[in-house]
């Protein structure tokens, strides 16, 4: 399937700031380890419109849900609610400001801290601490301008870590770090775009250079819809290079489901009564593990009808999936492991007579009848077909918009419904902050160097290709190549391998992003004084990248204090032991005994020393025999 | 702080109010969004509107800028009520509500904290109350409990005393916590013997936050209430867990921590009770024997309590104590002064002052015998009170010299628990 025409995406970055926390002098950073377990629990406050979050309240009425970790020296009074915030934090708001000024856009002149509404625990105040620092602004993509609609400077949640009989833990660690928050226009048509925008935005971000890097430090929420889709979020990716894969199977997910909306609308299909059927009656005796355990344990089999969906739920060879999605909502809404549904039956142990079965019992006789069954204890089971129905309901009128989450192989699966607009009020604790004009042109005299501005730097003062140059900006690790320059390393083999080799290794599947730059500039000052040949670098970066010290790993691998003298006794017994072949060929046998001499000694002297070491053998074997 | 004239000027003429959807023209920037209110956290010459995604920011307007009327203000609902209704035959709780942090949302003016929201308000939103109690709500008035003082001691007083009159359980008293302690000491002393749970409750936290800790202690006060031993008691956070309650006896409550919800504790005694996320309460020690109830809600306003620091000397007491009937020194240590007080203190006795001793410590008794300068005070007339807090010891000497034909006599006799002569190992 092609990706749909009309495609529209917008993003919204949220990259954690290297300061202090946003409200309190705690440092950031996450812990392995947390302590203790403050229980609480959270009330939906009515919002200005006056309802209240049903499930949120049950969930307060019920007792403590939530405990708190707390890790020393990461969190405080102020993030276990105990505390009124303090700040915010200085240097935090100037990233904000630099970052709005990077993309032109207009800064608001007082800036006011309002609070998120957020009941799920992740924040110990039940709200999320948010300021809006400017409006407006781009960025380029090729030739392309990405619009920016806001920049937000807002604190990080806490980091859920287990959820057990109905208590959800979170650690402190994370709460309070502060985000900047860029939300795009949706002027992004294809997948790549997507992909490049988000690139472009954290090479900025990073450019600033006061953001935190790594896995998890910078997190993208994508806003897709195609011609006759809906909205969908994609909330919390955070691997780009799974940016397009999202995108476009989202793309595809939404035109196949106008394509089912096509196909039931000609049948003429209707919302599925919801109610649900128990139909464990019809399955005594059935061979299917998942059935049989159900009834044994007292549970029961329960059916919805879905007339007019045949081939929809998982037909034409595979291309009309809506059975996964019913699946997925009833596994989030119901809990329940999965369902079975008539496209895929017989099967999974499920015997045609079965399937016969409950299509009668639910009355279904039209070719293109369907139905969905769920075992499970009894009100789990009515409450997945309750979402079965629901699901298949909203099939008729095409894509339901909804949040998912990404999935690490590119797709995405439904998590809950789109939120409605977010419930804000101010955070009375915190005063506005008033934007100095002056400081602000300030920063404007002063901004960050430009990623492409880097590269051109590079080109014109280290001479290295455009290529090398830009792999350096994007990879983030020009900063590395320009202090092993200017500590002396030869440019060529420093570009080198922090392009080249580094990617080798990714290839292999090793986190490059973990080699400590400490470990790479120690490996070019020993390769400056001579301890190496240029040769063994690869293979002390890949040692680097094991977290091996560069200085263990010369002497582990045998690189370390080979004279001259030692590499010629070599030499000399690889001639010697060739003596007949040398003698035949003549000073033409250099080329060919390269690749062993080159082998013996493993990188523990250059190549061009090696050559001219061998030469000098040859030379010697062959005047020995005249 | 107001608009400035000019901005005045430019939203008038724009015909633009609170609530109008405006498009704002700063420089080359256009701005969008719907007027909010103006406060004095605000600089005068910026408007605040609230942009499409709900954040609040503040846009300054200079010569050349200008505002457009996009839409006028949207209606807006009226907020519904609750609806809870109480089982028949549900404890019948009085709740008097006086303000603080427990009542507390934005004030539009500073854009801070205050004493706004109004009793029945708050209580439709306490969880459950509604179901499980049937309520009688009063709120004399409402004030951050910095405010409060004598006059407002009695009017509570007296307003509790109506309360418990009704055919209630309890009283809950809804309180800011700043003062709580003081409050919590003068019912103590005016309603001794009131054969009913009078429980005073706040927040640390307001209840326009999820997490506010109003709702829980609210509950916890009015089960209290219900099924809890009489007297007069502050009921806060045992922990920093949403389900430990903690109760101590008002003339023992001390507010240890500007912040924590757990802020109060009993110094010299610890809690007089624990209570669970369900009401189930533990006792940890007796309650005070019930004496007759008479209440007496009058106080005598002329009363200092005064701190004693290194340096402090004779001019400074003397200007401190003027007009006054009676002072609580907070002494150093065991209750100490620097010897060149001695004499100012047996003046101010004999000229008919009454002369309290408590400690500034936040633990231990006043002992006036061990050392030379506790013998003088004593020779000077000053009257040791043992573990009274010195806050409690302020109310009670207020209340003595008020309602005591032997207020000295009564100043060294326990009256509601305010003192003991043994303290244990807590
Ligand atoms: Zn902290």
């Amino acid at each position: 399937m092609k990706i749909p025409k009309g495609l529209r995406c917008g993003i919204e970055i949220h990259q954690q700031l290297d300061t202090r926390k946003l409200f309190c002098a705690c440092a950031t950073g996450l812990s392995d380890e947390g302590h203790g377990a403050y229980r609480r629990r959270l009330k939906p406050v009515s919002g200005e419109l006056g309802a209240i979050d049903r499930a949120a309240m049950i969930q307060y009425k019920k007792g403590v849900g939530f405990e708190y970790q707390t890790v020393p020296g990461l969190s405080c009074l102020v993030d276990l609610d105990e505390e009124p915030p303090v700040g915010p934090d200085a240097d935090a708001v100037r990233l904000g400001l630099t970052f709005s000024a990077m993309i032109g856009a207009d800064v608001v002149d007082e800036i006011h801290f309002m609070r998120k509404i957020v009941v799920d625990g992740s924040n110990t105040t039940g709200y999320q601490r948010s300021a809006l620092i400017s409006v407006g602004g781009h960025v380029d993509i090729g030739h392309k301008k990405i619009g920016i609609l806001t920049t937000c400077l807002e604190e990080d949640a806490a980091r859920k870590i287990s959820e057990e009989k109905g208590i959800v833990t979170y650690r402190l660690d994370r709460l309070g770090i502060p985000l900047l928050e860029i939300a795009t226009a949706p002027d992004m048509e294809t997948p790549e775009e997507v992909r490049e925008a988000a690139l472009r935005i954290g090479t900025m971000l990073r450019a600033t250079k006061g953001v935190k890097r790594g896995i998890g430090t910078i997190r993208e929420d994508l806003n897709i819809s195609i011609p006759g889709g809906a909205r969908v979020e994609i909330k919390g990716a955070q691997e780009l290079r799974l940016l397009p894969a999202y995108v476009e199977n989202e793309a595809k997910r939404q035109a196949m489901l106008i394509e089912i909306k096509g196909i039931l609308g000609k049948r003429g299909a209707v919302a599925p009564a919801g109610d649900a059927v128990d139909v464990s009656d019809a399955f005594g005796g059935c061979g299917s593990k998942v059935i049989s355990s159900a009834l044994s344990s007292g549970g029961i089999v329960c059916a919805v009808a879905l007339p007019g969906f045949a081939g929809t739920l998982n037909g034409s060879g595979g291309k009309y999936r809506l059975g996964a999605e019913l699946a997925q909502r009833a596994r989030v809404k119901a809990g329940v492991k999965g369902i079975f549904h008539s496209d895929e039956l017989p099967g999974y142990g499920i015997g045609e007579g079965y399937v016969k079965a409950v299509f009668e019992r639910l009355g279904l006789k039209g070719e293109h009848d369907a139905f969905a069954i769920c075992a499970d204890r009894k009100r789990k089971a009515e409450k997945a077909i309750a979402a079965v129905a629901e699901r298949a309901a909203e099939a008729l009128s095409g894509v339901p918009e909804e949040t998912r989450d990404p999935m690490p192989d590119g797709t995405s699966r439904y998590s809950r419904p789109l939120p409605g607009a977010d419930r804000m009020s101010p955070e009375t604790d915190i005063p506005p902050i008033a934007v100095d004009r002056g400081e602000l042109a300030e920063i404007a005299a002063n901004l960050p160097e430009m990623p492409e501005e880097t590269e051109a730097r590079l080109v014109s003062a280290h001479g290295i290709n455009a290529q090398q140059a830009s792999v350096l900006v994007a990879t983030d690790r020009h900063e590395l190549f320009e202090r092993l320059v200017s500590g002396g390393a030869e440019t060529a083999i420093a570009a080198a391998t922090l392009t080249n080799t580094y990617s080798e290794l990714e290839r292999e599947g090793t986190d490059t992003q973990s080699i400590d730059g400490a470990h790479i500039l120690r490996i070019f000052e020993m390769l400056s004084q001579g301890a190496f040949a240029k040769e063994a670098v690869p293979e002390l970066v890949k040692k680097a990248a094991e977290g091996v010290d560069p200085d263990k790993a010369v002497e582990s691998l045998g690189l370390s204090a080979v004279g001259q003298e030692e590499a010629r006794d070599t030499i000399a017994k690889i001639v010697s032991e060739r003596a007949d072949f040398v003698r035949e060929r003549g000073m033409s046998a250099v080329g060919p005994l390269m690749g062993p001499v080159m082998g013996a000694l493993r990188g523990k002297i250059d190549g061009g020393l090696a050559n001219s070491l061998l030469t000098e053998e040859i030379k010697r074997l062959l005047a020995e025999g005249k | 702080m107001a608009y400035s004239k000019r901005l005045e000027t430019l939203l008038s003429k724009a015909g633009a109010e609170i609530g109008c959807r405006l498009s704002v023209r700063r420089g080359g920037a256009r701005f969008e969004g719907i007027l909010m209110g103006h406060g004095d956290a605000n600089d005068p010459d910026a408007i605040v509107i609230k942009t499409a995604g709900g954040y609040n920011a503040g846009i300054m307007l200079g010569e050349g800028d200008s505002v457009e009327v996009l839409s006028p203000p949207a209606k807006t609902q009226a907020r519904k009520k609750g609806t809870g209704k109480a089982k028949n035959g549900s404890p019948r709780v009085a709740v008097v509500g006086t303000g603080g942090t427990i009542a507390a949302s934005v004030d539009a003016a500073s854009g801070a904290l205050g004493p706004n929201r109004a009793l029945e308000d708050l209580l439709d939103e306490v969880p459950g109350l509604r179901d499980d109690f049937e309520i009688v709500a009063e709120q004399p008035f409402a004030v951050f409990s910095e405010d409060m003082g004598p006059s407002r001691w009695t009017a509570l007083a007296e307003a509790v005393v109506s309360a418990a009159a009704k055919d209630v359980a309890g009283v809950v008293v809804t309180h800011g916590t700043d003062t709580m302690g003081h409050s919590a000491a003068a019912l103590s002393f005016m309603l001794r013997g009131i054969g009913k749970p009078i429980v005073l409750t706040g927040a640390q936290r307001s209840p326009d936050r999820p997490s506010s800790d109003a709702f829980g202690n609210i509950l916890s006060a009015a089960r209290y209430c219900a099924t809890g031993k009489p007297g007069v008691y502050v009921l806060m956070r045992g922990g920093l867990n949403d389900d430990e309650y903690a109760l101590f006896e008002g003339t023992r409550a001390k507010k240890m921590h500007t912040s924590r919800r757990d802020a109060f504790r009993a110094p010299n005694v610890g809690p007089f009770a624990t209570m669970d996320d369900a009401g189930a309460i533990e006792y940890l020690r007796d309650a005070l024997p019930v004496a007759k109830y008479e209440p007496r809600t009058r106080l005598e306003p002329a009363v200092a309590l005064v701190k004693i620091y290194p340096g402090i000397g004779p001019a400074e007491l003397s200007a401190l104590v003027s007009g006054k009937k009676g002072i609580v020194i907070e002494g150093t240590g065991m209750g100490h002064v620097p010897s060149a007080l001695i004499g100012t203190v047996a003046d101010l006795v004999s000229s008919g002052v009454l002369v309290g001793i408590a400690t500034q410590c936040a633990g231990g008794s006043v002992n006036l015998n061990v050392y030379g300068t506790g013998r003088a005070l004593q020779a000077a007339g000053a009257i040791p009170l043992s573990d009274t807090l010195p806050e409690t010891a302020l109310v009670k000497m207020m209340w003595a010299l008020a309602n005591c034909e032997d207020p000295a006599g009564a100043m060294r006799t326990p009256l509601a628990g305010e003192c003991s002569d043994r303290r244990e190992l807590v």
